[in-house]
């Protein structure tokens, strides 16, 4: 089934419960519109009926997109201030991928967990949370996985900085290239073949 | 704070599995319920080797990822290269030349051999106490090993694959080599496979032990021998074709349970053996497709591809489907990129599947499941 076919048959089943991707996008996508109320049907349905039969999850990837000030000739992200959380569905009878995506609000991103329909949405979810602060409603352990649980912040997001140090040990330091840099800037005038600065030495002379 | 130290009764007990034991290769934690020998209830604990690959992504431009994917998994670093590579020419629409396609195709079966032959079949006999065959199978990895560093100048970490095409051409006497390798190796091969396979011991270790079922196969994810081995005939290299696997005549091996129960152990063991076969067969046949021709494409010094665009696009590599989901953002640098592996779906099934095995299968059951540590934290 080629992306197109596949695209049409989707909308035509959930009509103007969700928008299509752009046919020419390398792997075809669909958002829900109001993923609160329909994802869980939406992707029940796609994994249940015999002519989708998308019963692999392959993954869950959430994408962050901060406010930006627009730039002149790039094409707006599809949605500044938003997050994206995409779960990748794969049929292996049709040989189709389809992702579906959910618009979520970045202060407050809430979404229904898929962890009910699929065994490997438990640990996928955990893992956008971890590094990305999606909130997975329903997930039975929403607990981070990859970071110690008393880590600050979400280090995927885009506007997320370092925290200066965990528990004593420092996080971050100077990079090799501000090192050399100070270096100079601190040797400047120092004169290393009479062991002292220039301008001393020539006071010491006259 | 785990939950399960809060809830123990006074005659469980707690046990630590790792981060440095002898079963788990590399490092990973196991916080184990047990009751005597029985575990009660497993968690996993992972993310020891957490790197943040996604992240140093977001900060390099597109070719210069690509010796970090050797790193995600670094017994199947070739795998990982083309994975990384078909994601990328999916997203720009890159068109590969032939030649490079081929060479793709043979460097990812010889990966898969050695990995498959030294770490999926010879550690899992480690593992249970059998070191002789291991150390057979490491020795042919070492010949594989000196081909692919005549080819590349690395013998792990190979960093070969290029966006558009590979690095290298061929060295001249290749085809001549990795052919004495595998006249040699199929030999080899079912040496080191009657030393475990037949094995009265070793079989009654796995058969019957750590029975995934279809159903649980499928809703986890798992991907690759794990799945095969529950009878599910599902390939990427078949399914969603890339490369030239279209044109090669091999065989996707899977569980029978002619031994033990449907999706054991054993099952997976013997998958693997037999996937080291298809791989033999599949070299020969590229073996004979190779034309001379360009290995790489003209490809742009900064690639772009449209903006937000987004792929994700998955190979077959040992473990499993390994996929990377790419999203652009119009310039040189990937806005996000999530890769999927075949470690960390397998890792998510062992909490559901550990209550009521004793403690040496748990062993087995990890290794039979072929995990690798950084493949899963990445």
């Amino acid at each position: 089934m080629d992306k197109k076919s596949l695209l049409e048959m989707v909308s035509a089943r959930f009509g103007d419960r969700i928008e299509c991707g752009p046919e020419a996008n390398p792997t075809p996508f669909i958002i829900v519109r109001n993923p609160q109320k329909d994802l869980l049907d939406i992707v029940k349905t796609l994994r249940d009926d015999s002519g989708f039969s998308f019963k692999y999850l392959a993954t869950v990837a959430a994408t962050d997109h901060p406010p930006v000030s627009e730039k002149k000739g790039e094409p707006p992200p599809p949605g500044p201030g938003h997050q994206f959380s995409t779960a990748v569905l794969k049929s292996y009878e049709h040989g189709t991928t389809l992702m579906v995506k959910a618009k979520l609000d970045r202060n407050n991103p809430h979404v229904p967990s898929l962890a009910g329909l699929y065994g490997a949405a438990i640990w996928h979810e955990r893992e956008q949370y971890d590094l990305l602060g999606v909130i997975y409603d329903g997930h039975p352990d929403l607990r981070r996985i990859m970071l110690p649980d008393d880590w600050t912040g979400h280090p995927l997001r885009k506007d997320w900085t370092e925290q200066d140090n965990y528990r004593g040990i420092q996080t971050t330091r100077e990079s090799m290239h501000d090192i050399f840099a100070r270096r100079v800037k601190e040797t400047e005038g120092y004169d290393f073949r009479r062991g002292g600065s220039a301008a001393g030495e020539e006071t010491a002379e006259s | 704070m785990s939950s399960l130290v809060t809830q123990l009764k006074s005659d469980e007990m707690l046990l630590n599995m790792g981060p440095q034991h002898p079963s788990t290769h590399g490092v990973l934690r196991f916080i184990l319920k047990t009751d005597g020998e029985i575990v009660t209830a497993c968690e996993p604990d992972v993310g020891f080797l957490h790197r943040s690959i996604e992240k140093i992504c977001e900060k390099c431009d597109y070719p210069g990822f690509m010796p970090y994917t050797d790193r995600v998994d670094y017994l199947a670093a070739m795998n990982a290269n083309h994975a990384y590579a078909l994601a990328v020419e999916r997203l720009a629409g890159i068109e590969v030349p032939r030649r490079a396609q081929v060479i793709r195709v043979i460097t990812d079966e010889l990966n898969r051999i050695i990995c498959h032959g030294a770490i999926g079949v010879g550690a899992l006999g480690m593992d249970l106490g059998a070191a002789t065959p291991f150390l057979h199978a490491m020795r042919e990895r070492e010949t594989v090993n000196d081909i692919i560093e005549e080819l590349c100048g690395a013998r792990l970490t190979y960093n070969y694959v290029r966006i558009g095409g590979v690095w290298f051409d061929l060295p001249d006497g290749f085809v001549e080599k990795v052919t004495a390798f595998l006249n040699h190796f199929e030999l080899a091969w079912e040496e080191i496979n009657r030393l475990l396979t037949d094995s009265v011991i070793f079989r009654t270790r796995l058969m019957n032990v750590g029975t995934i079922t279809a159903g649980d196969a499928v809703s986890y994810g798992l991907v690759g021998p794990v799945l095969r081995a529950t009878g599910i005939k599902r390939d990427v290299r078949r399914d969603q074709p890339y490369a030239i696997y279209p044109e090669l005549e091999f065989d996707i091996p899977v569980g029978t349970g002619t031994f033990g129960t449907l999706g054991d152990c054993f099952d997976r063991h013997l998958v693997r053996v037999e996937e080291v076969r298809q791989s033999v067969k599949i070299v020969r046949q590229c073996l004979k497709l190779l034309e001379p021709g360009p290995v790489i494409a003209k490809v742009p010094k900064n690639i772009k591809p449209p903006a937000w665009a987004d792929v994700y696009s998955a190979v077959e590599a040992p473990r499993g489907e390994m996929g990377f989901y790419l999203m652009s953002n119009g310039t040189g640098k990937a806005h996000r990129c999530k890769i999927r592996t075949g470690s960390f779906a397998a890792m998510s099934i062992i909490s559901r599947m550990a209550p009521g095995m004793m403690i040496a299968d748990l062993v087995a059951f990890i290794a039979s499941l072929d995990v690798v540590a950084p493949e899963i934290d990445r």
